[in-house]
């Protein structure tokens, strides 16, 4: 018992050690002289962060973020495929220097990374089947509603129905097919995602998008928290992008009214304003 | 940025992984049971002196065997749940139905590898142990049950606790349909935390101590029922 007691220590002992760093290294400085920044963007996030199939490189909005971000700071970008549950332990282990990979901000996330200010927002929501009196969010009190394991939306859901039971899944068909099968009463994911489902099965699934959204998602640049210069550099760069246009020009290539999401856009980079 | 166990159990997360925790040992024991009375009555069936039974199980066995639990999961979850008669519609698609398709899936693909097991256990003993029974007068099923069996299963005893464990963890697999199991329940804190390490920590230490208490009882029983030596 007590071997067991002592390797157990050491085990933790060893853990403790990688996550606990030094805030002696200035991240600007380092990036600039390395001349390269190194940006966890996730692959399979179509329109964010996927890999085009002609020219086999990543490219989406993210991408092109961190594209502008890495210009913005006179480096070069150099990007770095992350799965959505090693992005954070990426980024603290210093794998890479900043996430852009759909990171929605929270209270409990903002205690562990730094997030920049919002260059997306994303707004979350349920649909119900249509013809089963499914009007508003709020008639899905006490419901079954199936997400994508992974997001805020769960989180949303929470909050905006404590009564709901969420249930999740791996990935976006899953959680679908389960609404489709009617094993859950709705189906709660970011609009995004929505619209493309909708496109695609409104034939075959008659289904409403209730309102009000369940909740709005800030999404920021994911960074470690104890590197203020560096945030604040890449903050600047971010509202230099917002004046420029540069955004907008950004959220209309992937989100804008030539693609199947024909979204507007609603909001300006911003500041997250403590929650 | 520091490490912080008492984060990811702090105010609801600590009841959340409670319940997590409860939801994985009642998966594993209902598809313990269903494993190990199956996979017993399949170790019978096959020590039968008929083809097509055998047949049966060897087919039954080998698409245990060879198919991915999680595909098997998943298969009964969105699939045979979904073909089951209207009158059982709130049972394979109501609330729960993700539980029960898990619990058969996990249940009926150990009960292939316990058969296998138990058939082992036959196989080292003695042709003579059988024969002998039935020159006693008993029947086929009186041999397997009070001869055969009571030794197969105490020599077959450490690969059943063996499989016990790995079903134990396999149990995890159900969280790809939403059973909100420990391993879910953790993926969830850090998902709200983003406390990876420590999320994933806390799930690993119960994990081994449930394991390591599993082997123990396996220990005791297999000490308990020891076929002695004359």
């Amino acid at each position: 018992m007590n071997r067991a007691l002592k390797w157990g220590l050491v085990v933790g002992a060893m853990m403790g050690y990688g996550m606990v760093s030094v805030a002696h290294a200035d991240q600007l400085g380092d990036v600039k002289a390395k001349g390269v920044l190194t940006c966890g963007v996730l692959a399979n996030l179509e329109p964010f962060g996927f890999q085009d199939p002609n020219t086999r490189e990543y490219t989406g909005y993210d991408v092109d973020f961190c594209n502008a971000v890495a210009k913005g700071l006179g480096v070069k970008p150099e990007l770095k495929a992350v799965s959505l549950e090693a992005r954070i332990p990426e980024l603290l282990q210093k794998r890479i220097d900043i996430l852009a990979a759909a990171l929605g901000y929270t209270p409990d996330r903002a205690k562990q990374i730094a997030f920049s200010d919002a260059y997306f927002v994303s707004r979350s929501m349920v649909v119900a089947h249509e013809g089963k009196g499914f009007t508003k969010t709020q008639d899905l009190a006490g419901k079954r509603i199936s997400v994508v394991r992974g997001g805020t939306i769960a989180i949303f859901i929470a909050k905006a129905l404590p009564t709901a039971t969420t249930v999740a899944f791996d990935d976006y068909p899953a959680a679908f097919l389960a609404f489709g099968q009617e094993k859950v009463d709705g189906f709660g994911t970011p609009e995004i995602a929505l619209l493309r489902f909708k496109a695609k099965m409104e034939k075959q699934i008659p289904m409403v998008l209730l309102s009000p959204p369940v909740g709005e998602e800030l999404w920021g640049l994911g960074m470690r928290s104890d590197e203020g210069g560096f945030k604040r550099a890449v903050n600047g760069v971010l509202q230099d992008m917002e004046r420029s246009g540069e955004a907008q020009k950004i959220f209309d290539k992937w989100l804008g009214g030539a693609t199947i999401f024909k979204m507007r856009r609603e909001f300006k980079i911003a500041p997250i304003p403590p929650q | 940025m520091s490490f912080d166990l008492s984060a990811v159990v702090a105010g609801a997360y600590s009841s959340r992984l409670l319940d997590g925790l409860q939801i994985t040992l009642w998966l594993t024991g209902v598809s313990w049971l269903l494993a190990y009375a199956l996979g017993t009555v399949l170790a019978v069936a096959y020590m039968a002196n008929n083809r097509i039974v055998r047949g049966m199980v060897f087919v039954y066995v080998e698409f245990h065997r060879n198919v991915p639990l999680l595909v098997l999961i998943l298969l009964w979850y969105f699939g045979v749940f979904t073909l089951a008669p209207g009158w059982l519609a709130s049972w394979t698609n109501g609330p729960g139905s993700e539980f029960r398709a898990s619990a058969f899936a996990i249940g009926l693909c150990m009960a292939a590898y316990v058969a296998e097991d138990i058939r082992s256990g036959v196989r080292s003993l003695p042709v003579g142990q059988n024969e002998a029974a039935r020159a006693l007068g008993l029947s086929y099923l009186q041999s397997a049950t009070w001869v055969i069996l009571p030794q197969a299963v105490r020599i077959a005893i450490p690969l059943l606790v063996n499989r016990a464990i790995i079903f134990f963890k396999g149990s995890a697999l159900a969280m790809t349909v939403g059973v909100a199991e420990l391993t879910y329940v953790t993926r969830e804190i850090e998902n709200a935390t983003f406390r990876t390490f420590e999320a994933y920590l806390i799930a690993t230490g119960i994990y081994v101590a449930i394991s390591l208490l599993i082997m123990a009882v396996g220990a005791m029983i297999e000490h308990r029922f020891a076929i002695g030596s004359r």
